[in-house]
């Protein structure tokens, strides 16, 4: 658990890591088992002809992948608490493209103690290089209390 | 619900479930895809396995992973909206089975909508991801769109 969730005020912004999404990461996401037979599979997020049949111009990233870099910095911050009590609410408003940047935000809006720990609400999203949102949403997750080590 | 199109699905029905294992090989396979290699996600704790990456359930459990998928010719779909619910985590070396329910389908502006439930269980029954997800259908070359839920 991020120790600096519960000492953080009302607006601070936790930023994930810009990743760079290339070829090899998007073929390793949508393209099945590295050991598949015939790897990587031909689909809309790993092959422009699939991606023109399914009506687009050009290959488009799965939003998995950087809803996968947004779970990422959830579990960074609020530890295994996020596997047990996280919640997610999220739209992608943007596809992405091969070669661009994008980074997982996360505002903290609510932290309210409880009997058993402290609710944490905290507005979420991924931009691109350009600052622009690709990913906008709501997170929340319970941390319980710690435990007392003396007890 | 072998034969029918996605889209003709109606609230109550289910596409077919998916079982899946995660080997630490699947596991490090996304791990690399999002360059996450947080200690979590490759050692045991405690005496358990690593913990399975999100993105990798996040990953199965669209509803295009079921084998019994059926998008209509010159039809596709996007995704509109997610809210998942993380429940307990998953262990590498587990047995995962996916189930998809469908809570409505509508049609809004000229786009037909699906709501679904996908279940994630491990092989202990064990509840590990819940999300509930918006998709929509569009013929091709009518709407603009995004494409991100397309079969994959």
């Amino acid at each position: 658990m991020n120790a600096a969730l519960l000492s953080a005020g009302p607006g601070q912004v936790f930023e994930g890591r810009a990743r760079r999404l290339t070829w090899a990461r998007a073929l390793a996401l949508s393209g099945g088992p590295f050991d598949a037979q015939g790897w990587p599979e031909k689909n809309l997020h790993t092959d422009l002809d699939a991606a023109r049949a399914a009506g687009l111009a050009e290959v488009v990233v799965s939003g998995t992948q950087w809803e996968g870099y947004l779970v990422g910095l959830m579990v960074e911050l609020f530890g295994m608490a996020w596997l047990h009590h996280g919640q997610l609410d999220i739209k992608i408003p943007r596809s992405v493209k091969i070669g661009e940047t994008i980074q997982p935000k996360a505002r903290l809006e609510a932290r309210e103690a409880r009997k058993d720990g402290f609710q944490v609400g905290l507005s979420v999203w991924c931009e691109n290089q350009d600052g622009q949102q690709v990913l906008a949403g709501k997170a929340s997750c319970l941390l319980p209390q710690p435990r007392d080590p003396a007890a | 619900m072998h034969g029918k199109f996605a889209h003709e699905l109606r609230a109550g029905d289910q596409y077919q479930p998916l079982e899946f294992v995660v080997t630490p090989d699947l596991n490090q396979q996304f791990l690399y895809a999002v360059e996450d290699y947080a200690p979590v996600y490759l050692e045991g704790r405690n005496g358990k396995p690593p913990v399975v990456h999100p993105v990798l359930l996040m990953h199965m459990s669209p509803r295009t992973r079921s084998p019994s998928y059926r998008q209509a010719p010159d039809m596709g779909s996007a995704f509109a909206r997610d809210r998942s619910r993380y429940l307990n985590p998953g262990y590498v070396g587990s047995t995962f089975r996916v189930t998809w329910t469908v809570t409505d389908t509508y049609e809004q502006r000229g786009k037909i909508y699906q709501d679904y439930v996908a279940l994630i269980r491990d092989q202990d029954g064990v509840e590990i991801l819940r999300r509930e997800l918006s998709s929509t259908f569009f013929t091709l070359g009518k709407v603009k769109t995004y494409a991100l839920g397309g079969k994959s």
